[in-house]
Formats: structure tokens, sequence, C-alpha cells
């Protein structure tokens, strides 16, 4: 299969309540159906791995968690340079490389990444007890967050 | 007069991760203690599941070591049905596990444990990363770093049938045979990553121990436990990632244990701490003895170099000859130096990539014998592997319809807690003199943690994207300096 102009990136772990949000935003969006050249990917976080999956995309969109003290399911779109101040859960791994080096690794090393780069990111409520389903308040924004999604893949 | 110091109960943790330090009158380390948040309850999620659905459960523990889990968790199940897995399903099982941990060790120490040496711990931190380390190599291993790292992904998602999400294994075997076309390119994938391995020995040699700086804080004191090791050996005595025996072996090297995973219970006893959420582990035959090292602490120490130190050597010779060489260096076994982890990680890359190789060019790989329906009635089983960190028991209990009773993991970065604690005490204080405190000196307190490649994420049972650690510092008159470390 070709690869589309963007990719959809849903980060975070699928027992972990909202932590998860990312991955079920992914899931939902297979099943709405997606315009030509939108391709959707899952990964746990955002450390080397995802020079490999993004690079070659014109536009990249992750969709992840953040305790940013908002409400739970508030939506905080942001751009690469307000990722490092935002720190959403799974972009700023302490296991290996988080995400804003190694996009810094992956332009130093001339690959070719996204120009475009977005991070929905959505406030949690739990994200410390194990199940495979969000909170209510998470679970009923995932059709809104969806929309936004979109919204950015024109 | 120093100070007394008492350590409340925590009421808030922050971050996953905290290092409190405490300085005595003069500025001198009084004492230090690393803490990590415990989230209880994944046990009590995986009860009242059918046990062969663990094996893609558990693994979502944790994004940082989903393929160990996997493989203890199919290990498990294979117990608690008491089936003997194919041949050609366990050789599946020893493929995708050596790139598991090929893939674990590659990215420890270029993302992780190389950056404490290059640029340094007196580099700016903004630069103490990959970013720094790749501006002295060259980006041309900066490539190879990520063309490996992905070979070792893309051959674990051709076996497991996810890189990320393992599904393959389950009780009996494997789902999925390997096809011949895969085969063939995991064959030309396995020759890279092998001479890929060498090199980052290499590079470990001229970089690392060519530069008198990076050799004398490996060689030094301030890095240094005699405590007794564990890992698991195959029936030669030599390390093995997928099977074996759990051997122990005392600070002189001498061996103190060697038994089957299912015994695990009578020699680990775990120890709990009121200032810690986590266990600490330690040899019943030894007893608790607090945080110290010696013949008679039953403090242990798992992970690379605690396998190669209880293993009588490696089973490719590639690896066997780096084995040689490492204890060659530091003169004897067992080696107690802990920045010497660094260099056991290494040593087992390049055993994981010739074993990559070996398994692949076994016609066996491509056989359809992979599984055989498990037809016993299910009651208990252990499983046990060494995760990059160390070793891991899966411990299941179900009723006679297979639905799981009682789960009990023992994971590797747990039974080095008390290591942990005492290493970086230990560091800090050598590294912490008169009161000064800065940047570097607190990287090189740091190092005394990285060296084990905690996995905090699996320690806790949580996989902690942001895992800030904390660092504290206590002086004598009350007062608090609070460093957030990324």
């Amino acid at each position: 299969m070709d690869r589309g102009h963007t990719l959809v990136l849903g980060l975070g772990n699928p027992v972990l309540r909202d932590d998860g949000v990312g991955l079920h935003v992914v899931e939902r969006l297979r099943l709405l159906g997606l315009p030509a050249g939108v391709d959707l990917e899952q990964a746990g976080t955002a450390g080397l791995g995802v020079l490999e999956l993004v690079a070659g995309y014109r536009r990249l969109v992750i969709v992840d968690a953040i305790d940013a003290g908002g409400a739970p399911g508030s939506v905080y779109v942001l751009n690469e340079a307000e990722l490092a101040e935002m720190a959403p859960v799974h972009t700023c791994s302490a296991h290996e490389a988080d995400l804003p080096t190694a996009l810094e690794l992956g332009r130093q090393l001339v690959l070719p990444l996204p120009e475009e780069i977005f991070v929905v990111a959505v406030q949690v409520q739990d994200t410390r007890s194990f199940g495979e389903q969000c909170t209510p308040a998470v679970a009923a924004a995932v059709d809104g967050i969806c929309e936004r999604v979109l919204g950015l893949c024109d | 007069m120093s100070k007394k110091i008492s350590i409340s109960p925590i009421t808030r943790l922050e971050g996953h991760g905290k290092i409190d330090i405490f300085l005595d009158d003069d500025g001198n380390v009084a004492d230090a203690y690393l803490q990590v948040v415990e989230l209880r309850g994944f046990e009590k999620f995986c009860e009242g599941r059918p046990v062969e659905e663990l094996p893609r459960i558990t693994p979502k523990i944790c994004g940082v070591c989903p393929g160990a889990h996997h493989m203890a968790s199919a290990k498990a199940a294979d117990a608690v049905y008491g089936v003997e897995i194919p041949s050609a399903a366990r050789k599946l099982r020893e493929l995708y596990y050596n790139a598991h941990i090929a893939h674990s060790h590659i990215l420890h120490f270029f993302a992780l444990g190389a950056p404490d040496f290059v640029p340094g711990p007196d580099a700016p931190a903004a630069n103490r990363n990959i970013l720094g380390l790749v501006e002295v190599v060259g980006p041309e291993i900066g490539l190879a770093v990520l063309r490996h790292r992905g070979f070792c992904q893309k051959i674990q998602g051709m076996v497991a049938g996810h890189p990320i999400h393992p599904v393959a294994a389950l009780p009996g075997g494997m789902s999925k045979a390997l096809t011949q076309a895969e085969r063939d390119e995991i064959e030309t994938m396995g020759v890279s990553l092998v001479a890929f391995a060498q090199q980052c020995l290499d590079i470990f040699q001229q970089l690392v121990l060519a530069d008198p700086a990076c050799r004398a804080a490996i060689e030094g004191s301030a890095y240094y436990h005699e405590t007794y090791y564990a890992g698991l050996v195959d029936p030669q005595g030599k390390v093995n990632f997928y099977d074996g025996q759990v051997r122990v072996v005392d600070p002189t090297g001498s061996q103190l244990a060697q038994y089957d995973a299912a015994d695990y219970l009578d020699h680990v006893a775990e120890r709990v701490e009121p200032w810690s959420y986590l266990k600490f582990p330690y040899l019943k035959q030894v007893g608790w003895q607090g945080l110290r090292d010696g013949a008679d602490s039953g403090v242990y120490r798992v992970n690379a170099l605690a396998r190669l130190n209880v293993a009588d050597g490696m089973a490719t010779p590639l690896a066997q000859a780096a084995y040689q060489a490492l204890y060659d260096h530091f003169g004897g076994k067992p080696v107690h130096h802990t920045l010497a982890f660094h260099w056991a990680r290494l040593v087992e890359n390049l055993f994981a990539c010739e074993e990559i190789l070996r398994l692949v060019r076994d016609p066996e790989i491509v056989s359809p014998e992979v599984r055989v329906l498990p037809s016993r009635r299910p009651s208990e089983g252990v499983g046990v592997v060494e995760a990059a960190r160390g070793t891991l028991f899966h411990h299941y209990k179900t009723d006679p319809n297979g639905m799981v009773k009682e789960v009990n993991l023992i994971v590797a970065t747990v039974q080095n807690n008390a290591a942990m604690n005492m290493s970086v005490k230990k560091a800090a204080q050598a590294c912490i003199q008169g009161g000064v405190v800065n940047d570097g000196i607190l990287d090189r307190v740091e190092m005394a943690f990285r060296a084990y490649d905690p996995c905090l994420a699996c320690a806790t049972h949580t996989l902690p994207g942001r895992m800030p650690m904390v660092l504290r510092v206590h002086r004598a008159d009350g007062e608090v300096q609070r460093f957030q470390r990324s």
C-alpha cells in the first residue's frame, strides 16, 4: 500500500484507562473511515522508533494523553514548539530519547520528517487504574477529538 | 553535631522516581534513597481471565519490554497446562526473544548509557543525550543505530505478529510459522546486526575505555559493590535469555544455588521497608541484613553483568571472545563494577545478534509444526526468562477450566531495588562533598542507577511516558534543594 501524506499516530497504554485515549481515538477513526492519504498507527511511547513510523509523511498528527490540570476530556492542540513545554504523557520517555530529541536527531540525520507536526493532547482523569475503558468524561470526548483530528488532516 | 535525619512516610510522590540525598553538618552525604511509585492491581486485573489471554495482556504492562512479558507469560501458561512445545516453536520464540534483547540493549546503550560517558556528565544537560553522542561519533553511527533498532523491531513483528503488541506465543507453542521469504529477510538483517554489534563494542573500546576519565569511573570505587548475582544459565552453564535454571553466585563467584524457576519461592524472599513502595527481594539462604553488600547480606543483582558473572561463558564464538576480553580487562570474575553493566550489555547484544543468525539459519525455523494443543488439566505454572533488565518470573494458578485465580510477577528492576539504592548512596557519598552540588555531580549520582537500566514502568506496573526523576538534596539546616531531572 502506498504511504499517504498524513499519519495519525495514537500513543498510550491500552490497559491503563485514560492513558490509552490516543489508541481509542485511532480505533474510532478506523471505524469512521478516513480521507484518502491519511494513515493510522499506534505506539506505546514516541521515542526513536517514531522516526521510522513518520519518515516520508508530510504531516504528523499525534494523539496522546496529557495531565495539564484541565477538565477531563479537554483537548489541547499543540505544535512542535509547544510540545516540550506541555509534555504530553508519551512524548517524553525517561527510558529512551523523548519525542523532541528523536525529532531533532532525525533532522540531524537528514531523515524525511513531516513538515507539519501537531499533537492533540487529551486531558485525562485516571491513568493509575487498570482497565481497558476510558473514564466516562474522556470516553465521551472521543468523537469530538476525532473531528479535531480530521480537521487537522485536511 | 550532625542533624538527625528522619524520613516521614511519603504522602505525595512526584513523578515516578525520586532520589533523596541527606547531607550532614559538613555537607557530606549521610544517606540517600531511590524511591519509585508502585501501582498495584495489575495482578487483580489479570485474574478471572482465561490463562491463554495473559501472554497478550501482560506485555501491555510495559511499553519498554513487552517481549519479555510475552515470553515469560507464554512459558508460565505452557507450565499451567503441562505442555511441551514443539522444537520449531521454541526456536521461533528464541529468535523473537533475541531480537527483543538486541533491540533493548542497542537503545539503552546509545540513548541512555553512552551519553554518560560521551559527551559525559560535565556536558550541558541539553547535550547529554543521543544528540550529543552523535555529534561525537558521527551521523553514520546515528543512522546505523536507527537502522538496526528497526531491524530488531521488524523481526519481532514478523515472528510475534506485531512489533509492540506481540500475540503469537500461546500455551503449546506459536500461532504462526515463519515463511521462507520472512526467513530470508531476517537472515539479511541478522548478518548486518552481528556486524553492528561488533562495531558497538569497538565504539565502547575507543570512546569509553580509551578515555582516562571514563575508565577511571568504571574501574573506581564510587560505582562498586561486592554482591551476589543471579541469572539463567543453559545446561552447559552459558548465558541464555529464554530458558534455563537460575544460578546464584556469591561475591567470590562460587555457586550458592542453581534451581528451576518453579522453585523460586524457596530461594527468593521479599523485604518490605516502610519508606519504599517497591519491595526488596533478597536471597533467603543468606538473609536480609539491610542495604549492605558483602557475603553476609542477601542482596543480589540481576541484569547483564550479573548474567555474565553467574555463567561459564557465552554460547556463540564472537560473544565468547568479547566476554573473555571483559574479564581479562578486570583481571577475573566476578566483576563488581556497576558501570561495567554497560559493557556487559554490549557483550550480550553481540550474543543476541549471533543467536538471531544461528536460529534463522536452522532449517527447522520454517517448520509448520509450531503448536501442540494442550490437553492436560490446567493448574499452576511458573515461567521465567531473562528480561533485558534481569530475571523475570510469571507465576499463575488457575481453576480446572484454565481461568486465572492468582498471578504473581517478580520483575527484574525490583530485584535490583536494594542494589540500586546502595549504588545511589555510594555514588552520592563519593561525588558530593562539602555541600557542593551541581548538575554534573547529580548526573554522576544518576549514573549509578542508570547502569542498571531500570525500567520503572515495569516495576511500577504502569507505562509512564513522562517519568521525571525528581532529585532532592536535604541539607542539615533543613533547607531542601529540588532538582527536576529529565
